[in-house]
């Protein structure tokens, strides 16, 4: 073995940290560029396929229905405010509060979810009916395979919150799982402007 | 137990200020035993072994395939294999070698070799590793078991519609197609953010990102690459199983869809592949010419900035691999350029490797043998890609056999040459052993002389006008003695390979004994026994200067104070590598395999049913809250929760 000296201690540095510190915050940033890349170039695709049609919506297609997404947008946007609450709690290391914030985050995640599945009927157009109907099905979905994993990672805070002994990484995971949220509802607001308004403008 | 006891000889043990430490860290990273153990270990080592091994196993298929296609086209008017055989097996062919072999295998050496590079005790997400491994491995079975029951895929590796949809391919052959693309593309996603995670933020101290292996640097560039290309081609595949499972229209021009949106899709992620082959290939080579010209490379800021150029310029060439739709000839004329731009960051770096070799003192062993045929190989592949930017030229070539040796060129000079380097130079790390000098010899020459009697004839035969993908061709038409060449060449390369795998079983029992470090490289893998121990290193080494183990006297300067009961690790500043926090690391678990498991249902049932998926979605907090629930009672729980924090006590 070769023989080795001490030129630093490293006992004394913290087990845990809250943002760029923590190696688990590098991790969801790559999920976020993932899933942000696959939401633009789903978006990209619906800007491509437009260039196919004279009319748009599709001549024939009704435009999409406004009325629940935009309730659904709203009821996001509020949605953040819980989340901002867990994520102000973690740092704080306020257990109960963060319970509180996570059930009341992942209730609003689930009416969002189930908002989501009537908002494809306020497309007002089947996937299988033409390109459109398939590309405008595609930007809602794929946004909701996002906030799928997000609102399960909620609700499995909020159980381990509720059930357990939290450990510190739990209090960071928290955090994390915040700013996740942050970026699913950022990431709707131009989808939205493209699926609803967009196709206002030129139709 | 004694240091004496381990099973790493004391003398071979990396540098630890007390050696004693060996013995409990030991007993806190060694792996679980038997079966149980194998399904639930979570060692970026064992992981990355398996990856590799896998990968050959793919590739032991494609090569399989590839001699078939050889035999076939061996002589006119041939019947071995019927038109649908035929199509199935070069369809096979090519997306075994691209998504399952040439792809994973880069990044599976990444996965193995990156953590002990930057010092690290382990990669920075083991349990999301290991679940990469298990949807890799689980949808390269798929797509194989469906092959098997003559379901094998036959549209050809890239798929393009509207022959791959469903009015002109029918039955579930393409189904199990772009499911696999789904599988290989989770795992490869995994294995990108592993990197990142890894190279920026477990690095050693005073591993400043100016002192990074150059290998590291590649792996991190391709990390980046695989995270911008493969959801493109993973939005693609997602498209056509939908267009043929639920009749959606993304590509049915009668509905208002678009053919080429699959040509762009696909592209804009299967040119950057070329170049997450390509770039850790180019890590490889630069650590091999580093190691046996005995200097430290010439140009290293020039390198990086190659790679960085590389990995940039990679995005601005997808259309090159459509000059021949309607792409209009202003943005025809870009692509020109970028793609023949981008031969320059490449030369920029093969002049850097021939001035470190000229200014060193080269010694002559298999890898640096490998590097010479890469070099070699890679230049002819490249300039015939120059060729192919210029689009009358391309006009004439696309679809013909000066493709294919085209790319056979670049992908084998530019990839296989620097990954055959890369295995006799690292086999000593993962297994203890040096493999047989010899052998390598003749596995090297065998491959170079094999590689260049299969592809180049196949310049000439597509100048003659010879398309891709015909099962046979009439005698009249004169290719016959080309093609018999080119299947000679390629049992010149079979031949090379059962060089390589005897040598490969006769190195890994009776092998030379290699010892920590039996090339006295530079970089810190070197640093610790071969194979290392579960831990990588006792304490964690201090790195002084970009020429790493060059630089150390007698003794290693490390770290200490990390915790030796639990498995800790050091965490370091992305830039400078200044130490910030000590890092829990998640034990072993079955979570990734149930999750794994999990998601290969939901996947292969997604071939026949939508419903998979919300099912499959439904299953899914199972194996995820096993993944991270916590368990009360053990040494890690205890050590971590605060008593104020249930009550609900602020800090």
């Amino acid at each position: 073995m070769r023989r080795a000296h001490s030129v630093g201690d490293v006992s004394a540095l913290p087990k845990h940290a809250f943002g760029a510190a923590a190696i688990t915050w590098w991790a969801m940033w790559g999920l976020m560029l993932i899933e942000g890349i696959t939401m633009t170039l789903v978006a990209a695709s619906y800007v491509y396929i437009r260039q196919n049609f004279h009319e748009w919506p599709a001549a024939h297609t009704p435009l999409p229905s406004l009325g629940i997404p935009l309730a659904n947008l709203a009821i996001m946007l509020v949605s953040v405010a819980p989340a901002v609450w867990a994520f102000r709690a973690a740092q704080a290391h306020n257990a109960v509060v963060i319970r509180n914030a996570l059930w009341i985050q992942s209730a609003m995640g689930v009416v969002i979810m189930v908002l989501r599945y009537v908002e494809t009927q306020s497309l007002n157009v089947r996937w299988d009916t033409n390109a459109y109907g398939s590309v405008a099905w595609a930007v809602l979905v794929t946004h909701a395979v996002v906030m799928i994993t997000d609102v399960m990672d909620s609700i499995g805070l909020a159980l381990l919150f509720t059930l357990s002994e939290p450990e510190e990484k739990h209090f960071v995971d928290t955090c994390e799982n915040s700013q996740f949220w942050y970026f699913i509802v950022g990431s709707w607001i131009p989808q939205f402007v493209l699926v609803y308004l967009y196709p206002r403008w030129t139709s | 137990m004694s240091i004496t006891a381990l099973p790493i000889p004391d003398h071979e043990l990396p540098p630890a200020v007390h050696p004693e430490d060996h013995v409990e860290l030991w007993k806190t990273w060694e792996p679980r035993r038997g079966f149980h153990g194998w399904l639930t270990s979570v060692n970026h080592k064992s992981v990355g072994k398996r990856y590799i091994a896998t990968c050959l196993v793919w590739f032991l298929f494609g090569g399989l395939e590839a001699g078939v296609i050889r035999a076939q086209l061996s002589r006119p008017e041939n019947h071995l294999v019927g038109p649908d055989t035929y199509n199935q097996i070069f369809t096979m062919h090519g997306t075994t070698m691209m998504f399952l072999f040439a792809v994973p295998i880069m990044l599976a050496m990444g996965l193995y070799l990156v953590p002990l590079m930057v010092g690290a005790r382990n990669i920075a997400y083991p349990r999301l590793n290991a679940l990469g491994y298990w949807v890799f491995l689980f949808g390269g079975s798929m797509i194989y078991i469906a092959f098997f029951m003559n379901t094998g895929a036959d549209a050809g590796w890239f798929s393009y519609v509207p022959l791959s949809g469903p009015e002109y391919s029918s039955g579930k052959r393409i189904d199990f197609w772009a499911q696999m693309i789904t599988f290989t593309e989770i795992a490869a996603l995994i294995a990108a953010i592993e990197i990142i995670g890894t190279v920026l933020k477990t690095r050693a101290p005073g591993m400043s990102l100016n002192r990074l292996p150059l290998f590291v640097w590649a792996q991190l560039v391709t990390a980046f690459m695989v995270i911008f290309a493969m959801p493109s081609v993973a939005t693609g595949s997602l498209f056509l199983a939908m267009d043929r499972l639920v009749a959606t229209h993304f590509f049915n021009p009668a509905e208002g869809g678009d053919a080429l949106l699959w040509q762009h899709l696909f592209w804009f992620f299967g040119h950057p592949e070329v170049y997450i082959i390509f770039i850790p290939a180019l890590g490889f080579v630069s650590q091999i010419v580093t190691t046996f010209a005995r200097r430290p490379i010439v140009g290293y800021p020039v390198m990086v900035l190659a790679l960085i150029t590389t990995g940039f310029v990679g995005f601005g060439l997808w259309v090159h691999h459509m000059f021949a739709t309607t792409v209009p000839q202003m943005g025809a004329g870009f692509f020109t350029a970028a793609s023949t731009l981008i031969a320059v960051p490449t030369g920029v770096q093969i002049f850097c490797w021939i001035a470190t070799i000229w200014l060193g003192r080269p010694v002559w062993r298999a890898p640096m043998l490998f590097v010479i045929g890469f070099i070699a190989i890679f230049v002819i592949g490249g300039l015939t890609g120059v060729m192919l930017a210029a689009v009358p030229f391309d006009l004439q070539a696309h679809d013909t056999y000066f493709v294919v040796a085209h790319l056979h060129y670049v992908l084998i000079g530019g990839g296989l040459f620097p990954l055959f380097g890369a295995f006799y130079y690292w086999f000593p790390k993962f297994t203890g052993r040096l493999m047989n000098e010899r052998l390598g010899k003749l596995n090297f020459w065998l491959l170079f002389i094999g590689v260049n009697l299969t592809f180049f004839p196949m310049h000439q035969l597509g100048l003659d006008g010879m398309p891709r993908r015909v099962y046979t061709y009439l005698e009249s038409s004169g290719w016959g003695a080309l093609n018999l060449t080119a299947s000679l060449g390629a049992a010149v390369i079979v031949v090379s390979m059962i060089v390589f795998v005897v040598n490969l079983a006769m190195s890994w029992r009776r092998g030379a004994r290699a010892g920590p470090n039996p090339w006295d490289a530079d970089t810190l893998e070197w640093l610790t026994s071969s194979p290392p121990p579960p831990y990588n290193f006792a304490d964690t080494p201090v790195v002084t200067s970009r020429s790493g183990l060059w630089a150390y006297d007698a003794e290693v300067p490390v770290v200490t104070g990390l915790p030796t009961d639990i498995p800790f690790e050091l965490v370091t500043t992305v830039m400078d590598a200044e130490p910030v926090l000590r890092h829990e690391h998640p034990g072993p678990t079955i979570a990734p395999f149930a999750m794994g498991v999990l998601v290969t249902l939901m996947l292969v049932a997604g071939v026949f049913t939508p419903w998979a998926y919300p099912i499959g979605f439904a299953l899914l907090p199972i194996p995820w809250l096993m993944w991270g629930w916590p368990r009360r009672g053990t040494k890690e729980h205890e050590q971590n929760v605060k008593a104020e924090w249930s009550m609900g006590a602020p800090a």
